[in-house]
């Protein structure tokens, strides 16, 4: 049986009296593969992405990374994992170049840190752009750099929210290829989130669909597609939300 | 259409809650302030109006006799006559002694009227020290206009032309006598201080705040937050950082203060012929250089105090026009507390070394006054409470930046009937 990279129990997020981030969402990410979390806006994706980050802390539940509780000893999950936000940003003030290093340093030291910018560096590949300040950067620029830091890093577990936002088609090839690259080559564990159901199915491994708040399918791309009778995810998602529609 | 764009600019800071809570906060600091100083300024002037004088006769001839009936009269019967200057300093905190030959010169066209006197102070506050200090020369303007009167009765002759009299004296300042120009330079100097010193925390707090906030908005923040780092590290470092910026602003603030405190008290004039002494060395003298010491104590204290305030106030709020919103009356409270230690001063006791030790600002001037009271036990106690504060206040931050607030931000929820009248 392979190790468990996540393990996500009764998920439970209350952000106010009416405003239920996740509702008892539970679902398991095995080592080494890539899983994906799709839905609409509002369905839960970045609250539980954000919890299993150390971010912030579930209202009820329990989440373990590698065997770790993510509430009780959130600095060694933070050593196992690397989370890209959505929209993730970089200091307008430093250089792409300087951002790296910065976001770098705080795991790496000398020959080792030489070694991930240098990976960061070939990953972004955004040649002397990387000697200018960040807010010369258009978004999609941003972006490539937030993610290129983020995977030379290596971690055990890379947790990625919406990591093609704001990226061309030519740049969201590029960085699914690097994700299966890393996945492949490394061995790296990825959990994601996703609107995009072409990406998800191209990369992922396997799927949870959540739909306010609750997980309400799960499984792999083909395995969804076959027993809900659609051609895409897609369709498979909007089969699920009417039926889901239907039932409440 | 100017119309539109003002509403939409104006709504735009109505909404922040921010301006909101900061206009809250400013009222009420600054309505509480308002009337403690009005109230101790009118204390201090009350006691002066109500002090007794004391007297010392240098010669006991008729016109000072008829000068002593007049002066009582004038000064509602509060005129007492004791045999040494330091016993009327000591019965009535101010002392003025008619010298021998003052008949003569009084009488007399070309002699200047010289007066001694003394008066004892065991305030630094500002209005206070300074009513006291003035009772000297209201005294003297009032024998000034009392002598053409005392020598017409005495030697019943017209009216004589007013004649200046003037006071030479010292000031008994808690148990040390100094001259009135160190005085001014001393209290001037340890009022001032606090005011300065709050300027530069109200700043730092207000560059925490930003170095916090404007990472939200650059997006970096969950990256950074998600990093094997501790909290605490991070809390520190937005402190520490905060704190450089405000040490460069302050010596940059404090040369063209001294610049300016130099100009305008001056170096203090001594005789003709003799050295000019600085303020900062005469309250060194006075007060020993562990001042210095203080000061910067109270420095370190206060950047680390007021940085985590910044970067409370950074961790609740999702932007920086919000966090501006909120650091900016932070800012006024802390130079508020500075204009309240300048106006009325502290006395000693355990209350005050406790709020001197809260509001940090405020510690030289408790050292000074502990110091010269001979209390020097509250210092203890003030810097105490002060490191207290300091620590509940990393505390309080570093908390708040391992909960979700800093990541989601203050949720005030606006009722629907508020929300529809914005």
């Amino acid at each position: 049986m392979s190790e468990r990279a996540v393990v996500v129990k009764n998920l439970v997020k209350v952000y106010g009296r009416d405003s239920i981030g996740v509702d008892k969402v539970s679902f398991i990410v095995n080592s080494g593969e890539i899983y994906a979390l799709v839905g609409p806006n509002g369905s839960g994706k970045t609250t539980t992405l954000r919890i299993i980050s150390t971010l912030i802390k579930p209202t009820y539940g329990s989440v373990y990374v590698f065997g770790v509780d993510v509430v009780r000893e959130p600095l060694r999950v933070r050593s196992m994992i690397n989370y890209l936000p959505e929209e993730a940003g970089a200091y307008r003030d430093l250089t792409g170049l300087d951002f790296m290093k910065f976001m770098l340093s705080l795991r790496f030291s000398s020959r080792e840190l030489g070694d991930a910018i240098e990976e960061a560096v070939k990953i972004a590949d955004l040649g002397n752009y990387l000697r200018k300040p960040v807010r010369t950067y258009s978004k999609g620029m941003k972006r490539i750099l937030a993610v290129s830091t983020v995977l030379a890093s290596r971690p055990k577990l890379l947790i990625l929210d919406e990591p093609t936002t704001g990226l061309d088609v030519e740049r969201s090839l590029y960085v699914r290829d690097m994700i299966r690259k890393y996945n492949e080559h490394y061995g790296i564990t990825v959990l994601l989130s996703s609107h995009n159901m072409l990406e998800v199915e191209y990369l992922s491994h396997r799927v949870g669909v959540l739909y306010k708040g609750r997980l309400i399918a799960e499984g792999a791309p083909e395995q969804l597609k076959k027993s809900l009778g659609a051609v895409n995810l897609e369709e498979a998602f909007m089969k699920l939300k009417m039926g889901r529609g239907v039932a409440e | 259409m100017i119309a539109q764009l003002i509403k939409r600019e104006v709504k735009a800071f109505i909404k922040n809650p921010g301006f909101i809570i900061g206009i809250i906060l400013m009222i009420s600091f600054y309505g509480i302030l308002g009337n403690i100083v009005g109230s101790a300024t009118k204390s201090a002037v009350e006691e002066v109006m109500e002090s007794s004088v004391g007297l010392v006769l240098g010669e006991d001839t008729k016109l000072v006799r008829e000068l002593i009936k007049l002066l009582n009269t004038t000064m509602g019967g509060r005129v007492r006559v004791y045999s040494s200057l330091d016993e009327a300093i000591s019965e009535t905190g101010v002392g003025i002694l008619i010298p021998a030959g003052f008949t003569e010169n009084a009488t007399s066209l070309d002699k200047p009227v010289v007066l001694g006197g003394g008066v004892r102070v065991t305030t630094f506050s500002l209005t206070g020290a300074q009513a006291r200090a003035g009772l000297l020369t209201t005294v003297s303007n009032t024998i000034e206009r009392l002598l053409p009167l005392a020598i017409s009765a005495t030697y019943n002759v017209s009216l004589q032309p007013q004649k200046p009299v003037l006071v030479s004296g010292n000031i008994l300042f808690y148990d040390k006598k100094i001259s009135q120009e160190e005085f001014l330079a001393i209290t001037a100097l340890i009022s001032f201080t606090p005011l300065f010193i709050s300027l530069i925390l109200g700043m730092n707090t207000t560059y925490a705040s930003q170095l916090v906030a404007v990472e939200k908005v650059e997006k970096a923040f969950e990256m950074l937050l998600a990093q094997p780092i501790r909290r605490r590290d991070i809390v520190l470092a937005k402190i520490l950082g905060a704190s450089v910026a405000s040490v460069l602003f302050g010596a940059v603030y404090l040369a063209g203060m001294l610049a300016m405190f130099v100009g305008t008290t001056g170096s203090v004039t001594a005789p003709a012929g003799a050295e000019q002494v600085s303020p900062i060395i005469i309250t060194v003298n006075l007060l020993g250089p562990e001042i210095l010491g203080l000061i910067g104590l109270t420095i370190v204290i206060g950047l680390i105090s007021s940085g985590a305030i910044g970067v409370i106030i950074g961790s609740i709020v999702s932007d920086e026009r919000i966090a501006g919103g909120l650091a900016t009356p932070v800012m006024f409270v802390f130079i508020g507390i500075g204009f309240l230690t300048m106006f009325m001063g502290l006395p000693p006791n355990p209350v005050t070394a406790f709020l001197a030790g809260l509001t940090i600002v405020s510690l030289p001037y408790m050292y000074a006054i502990s110091l010269l009271s001979g209390e020097t036990v509250l210092i203890t106690y003030s810097i105490i409470v002060a490191i207290g504060m300091c620590s509940l206040l990393i505390y309080v931050a570093s908390t708040i930046f391992n909960r979700d607030i800093v990541v989601l931000g203050l949720r005030i929820s606006w009722s629907k009937k508020t929300k529809e009248r914005l």
